[in-house]
Order: C-alpha cells, then structure tokens, then sequence
C-alpha cells in the first residue's frame, strides 16, 4: 500500500512539473506575422491532351502570408498568384493563371540546441486557368485540392533563421474526373468545385513542394527581409498525362505584430 | 543581349531535370504524328463513341499506309480520310499549309450554294426593296405586308449584340419575324444566348451537356443543364419562324435550340448540322493542329444531338432542284406564308 501511494505522488509530481511547463508553455504569447512577397517564378507544363511538348516560361508570382508561431506549433495562410506566358517549340503561346491557397499546422516533435523538427499537414486548394490564345477553344480552368504532409526543419544561427521544409501529398482531388480533358466542366455551383471529383493518391496523382527558406538578422524588431525557394511539382498520370513544374524565387517583407 | 543570355542560360539550369518530371515528346515523323492523331480521337473524341463510323477498321487500312517516307500532302490525304466518314464539321486540323475544312466534302449543299436569292413573294412583299445590311454582317428588312426579317451569318466574336438590339428596335412593330440562321455555321454559344434572350417568353433548359471523363465508350459526366432566361429591355413576344439548313451549325445550333422550347417561335427548313458542341484545338508532334470534340449535346428531352442527323424543324420544307434552279426560296416562302 505504502507502495502504491509513494507511486501515486510520483506519478502526480512528474505530471505538476509536466502542467506547470505545459502551463508556461501556453502562456507565451504567439508571434504573429505577416509577409507581403513578390518574386520570379518558372513554370514547365506538360497536358499532353493539349499537346506532346513541354511549355515553359516565366512570371512574377505576388503573395501574402499570414504565419503564427508559439514554441510548439506553427500555423500559417497563403495566398499567391501568379501570371505567365508559356511557350512551346512551335511557338503556340499559352497565358497560364495560376493561384493557391494554402493552410499549414506544424507541430514541434523534437528540439536541438539551435533547431527544430516540425511534423503536420497542409490544406492547398490550387487553381489554374490556361489559354492558348491560337488554338480554337483551348481554355481550361481547373481546380485541385490537396492534402499534404509535411516536415520542417527549423535553424538558427545567432539571429540567422533558415528553414527547410517538404510537403507531399497524401491525397488530392479534382471537380473533374481525373481524366484530363481539354473542356473545364462548368459547375451549377461553386460549391460543387469543393464536393464533385474524385479523390486520388500515389501514383496516379502525385504533389510534392520544397521550400527552402532565409531569413536574416534585422534591425528592427518588427520587420524583416525573408527569402525563400520554393520548388513544386505536381502531376495526374492516367491517359492524358498532366505535369506542372515550378519554381519560385520569393522576396518577402515580413511584418511582426 | 546579355539579359537573353541570363535568361536562356537560367531556362537551361531550370530544365536540366525536365526529363525527370516529363515525358519526352516523340519525336516528329510521320508515324509519330499519325499515332498521336490516332490515340487523340480515341481516347477523347466524343464523336466515336456516337458516330456509327467503324474507326478501328479505318485504322487498319490506314496506318500501314504511314511509313518515314510519308510526305506531308500524304499524311494530309490520309488524315483527311479517316475524319471525313464522321461528317463532324468539328473534328477538323490545321497544318501551315491550310485548315481542312470536313464541310467542303460533306455531301449537303455548301454555303454559297444556299439561297441567297430573294424570291417572287418576297419582291411583292417589299423584301428585296427594303433590304438593308448592319454592319457588314446582319442584312435585315421589314416587307410590305410588315413581317421583319433578319438573317444572322454567323455568332462569331465580331458581332456585337447591340447590333441585333438596334435591328430589333426597328422592327418592335412588325407583326411576326423570320430569323435566317441558314448560313449561320457557329461561334460563340454565349453570343447566341443574349441574342436569343431577346426573343424567348419564359425561362427554360434548352440543352443539356456532357464531358468525356474517360477512354470508354459510357465514359461520360453527368448531364449538366444550360438554361436561357428573357433578357434585354423588352422581348419580341410575336409569332416567329427560324429557318434552318444543314449548314447551321454549332452555336448557330444552340441558338436553335434556345429558340424552339418557345410556343410563339416556330422553327421551319431543314434539319440542322449534326454538330452542337465545341472543338478543341489540340497540337501534333509536328506542331500541326487537330480539333477535336469531347463533349455531347442533348435536347431537353436528352437525346443526343451528335450523329443524330440534326436538330429537325417543327415544319420540315425542303427547296427542290427546280426551285433552286428557278431560284425560289421555297423555305422563306413558307415562312412569309405562315406569317401572313
């Protein structure tokens, strides 16, 4: 019995000491920050129901972040555009729109003296619209909604902040079937854009995203250069192969609130 | 010169890992090309799976007929051969050498070959003396007896609706309208819509769609209904005919369509074109292009429009050899009688 209870007051002794950390944990306030960027972006497209070739060009590709940071997890919105003119060996030109919207948990799973590792999910709606101002009819706009997994590693050097992080797909959806066509199928809805589809994986869809991040020392305490790298690819496989690369080169001025 | 360097030189380093990430394009040869034509109408052509064309046996004969020393004019020949059984106006291609117009080998009478003649009725209506042209596109003109006339050529991105809106105007006070789609081979199916929106009563589905959501022969969307609605400041709510031929086509079909679902609108020729949804340019690895359809266009009723033979007039009349040699329109005169 004596036993049993001097285990007892262990146990609740670790588990105070575990709340009062918890606690302290808790209450530290949040860092807040918003990032307005712009950059230049690269883009390769292949939809080989529009063509065999590979179109490539570039763009300035604008975004805006919304990043929460406590010491155990992070959160964080994205909101990018980007414009450009795709070309291909025969010269068809192709203006391609893209944009996403991008949400982000990160959880801390372990802690080094100068870094972090960081495991969670995102949530990217991505959204494209393609011309080819030549070809009669070809217009396409499409809609894919992902969920990823991802990893990051946070580090830091005296007041040098760099990051690098990996997100893969775990699932991803398309209104349309996932067989590529030419023809956006209008929807009765917008709604519709969230619940029709089909929800596939690996290998048929894959989606993956690299981005590596710099932020250097500052100044000023609530704003500071951030730039980052940011590399993606995602394709559907079956019939009509689909294939978009792109990578971004982002300058951002980052406000901490 | 240097900004081009960086630029090219960056586009290297960048598509170094292409091949990673993309399939290499084939390269460009006769058969290649003839594959890609091959497997795009089989897999995403729409047509096939509607059109009673045996397309496997066109293959056969076909492509042992392709070899590397397949010149151009030969490979333009045999393409043209294997889309013309399908009488589809929109599977069609484009080479640097010209566009292969299907329609040109169609057996039904070409477009010059429709009346462009103004009869005898019409001449004692007034038709011929009042006739007038907007804008180089519409001709339109009230008769004698006060029936409005117009005759749209085509819905393509150069008309305006505000050109239709002023003829309309002018002819608010006929007692009945004839609008001539006969000649009129397609363009854009929204331009038809606010044209169409002058004219109807009531709200109502006209048409109903369906996409190619994969290779089979069922592989289809779910139907997605298009729906027209009155528009405009005022809608012409008096009796009128729509003359049709077999060279209305595409959005001049669906404009057919908007207009039939109506009681005060008869539709009055022949049947139309067979061919109602659109075309898509796509590129060959010869940077030749080929359009294909994926799509199929119902009725409200949903029987397919595709390889149906046309959308059929409510009144069907048809201009014998005589009357064409005498050049009597017989369909705008059937069409001034209903309306007397």
């Amino acid at each position: 019995m004596k036993e049993l209870l001097t285990f007892i007051l262990l146990i609740t002794h670790i588990s105070l000491i575990k709340a009062q950390d918890t606690s302290r944990v808790l209450t530290q306030k949040p860092i807040n920050t918003l990032d307005l960027g712009i950059g230049l972006g690269y883009t390769a497209l292949q939809s080989k129901i529009i063509s065999p070739f590979v179109f490539e060009g570039f763009g300035v590709p604008f975004h805006l972040t919304y990043r929460q940071k406590k010491r155990l997890k992070k959160q964080y919105i994205q909101v990018l555009f980007q414009n450009q003119a795709l070309n291909s060996p025969f010269n068809a030109r192709m203006d391609y729109t893209t944009g996403h919207l991008l949400y982000g948990y990160l959880r801390q799973v372990k802690k080094w003296q100068n870094g972090s590792l960081f495991l969670g999910g995102e949530w990217q709606t991505q959204i494209s619209n393609r011309v080819i101002p030549n070809f009669i009819n070809a217009q396409f706009f499409s809609v894919l909604h992902s969920l990823n997994f991802a990893g990051q590693l946070e580090y830091h050097l005296k007041k040098h902040q760099i990051e690098a992080q990996v997100a893969l797909a775990v699932l991803g959806k398309r209104p349309d079937s996932n067989f590529i066509t030419t023809i956006s199928d209008p929807k009765d809805n917008a709604w519709s854009y969230m619940t029709s589809g089909k929800v596939e994986t690996l290998p048929q869809y894959f989606n993956g995203t690299v981005r590596l991040t710099y932020c250097p020392p500052s100044r000023l305490k609530f704003l500071r250069w951030r730039f980052e790298y940011v590399g993606n690819y995602h394709q559907f496989r079956q019939y009509n192969f689909f294939g978009v690369l792109q990578h971004q080169l982002l300058t951002s001025l980052t406000y901490q609130f | 010169m240097k900004k081009n360097l960086c630029a090219t030189l960056l586009a290297l380093i960048l598509n170094g890992c292409s091949p990673l990430f993309f399939n290499d394009p084939p390269p460009n040869t006769p058969e290649n090309v003839f594959n890609h034509f091959v497997q795009q109408i089989e897999q995403n052509y729409s047509g096939k799976d509607v059109r009673a064309v045996n397309w496997d046996s066109l293959v056969r004969v076909y492509r042992p007929k392709i070899s590397t020393q397949t010149t151009d004019n030969q490979l333009i020949e045999t393409m043209s051969a294997m889309i013309l059984p399908f009488g589809d106006y929109h599977l069609t291609y484009a080479t640097p050498i010209r566009r292969y117009i299907p329609a040109a080998d169609f057996d039904f009478p070409k477009p010059d070959s429709l009346p462009n003649f103004i009869n005898d009725i019409a001449v004692a209506n007034g038709l011929k003396t009042n006739l007038e042209t907007y804008e180089r596109l519409f001709t339109y003109a009230k008769t004698g007896s006060n029936i409005g006339y117009i005759k749209i050529p085509t819905f393509n991105v150069n008309l305006s609706p505000d050109y239709f809106d002023t003829i309309l105007e002018q002819l608010k006070d006929t007692k009945g309208l004839i609008i001539d789609v006969r000649q009129n081979s397609g363009g854009q199916a929204g331009l038809a819509a606010m044209m169409a929106g002058r004219l109807v009563k009531t709200t109502e589905i006209y048409t109903y769609e369906r996409t190619k959501i994969g290779p089979g022969k069922t592989d289809y969307s779910d139907f997605l209904s298009f729906t027209l609605k009155p528009s405009g400041e005022w809608q012409y709510n008096k009796p009128i005919v729509v003359l049709t031929s077999e060279y209305t086509y595409s959005a001049a079909i669906a404009f057919v369509l908007m207009l039939r679902t109506q009681a005060h609108i008869t539709t009055l020729g022949t049947a139309t074109g067979d061919g109602l949804t659109k075309g898509v340019d796509r590129e060959l690895p010869n940077g030749w292009r080929l359009q294909v359809p994926s799509e199929l266009g119902y009725l409200p009723d949903k029987t397919v429009v595709e390889g149906s033979g046309g959308v059929k007039p409510k009144i069907a009349v048809m201009i014998s050899a005589k009357d064409r040699k005498n050049e009597i329109d017989t369909i705008l005169n059937s069409a001034l009688e209903l309306l007397k």
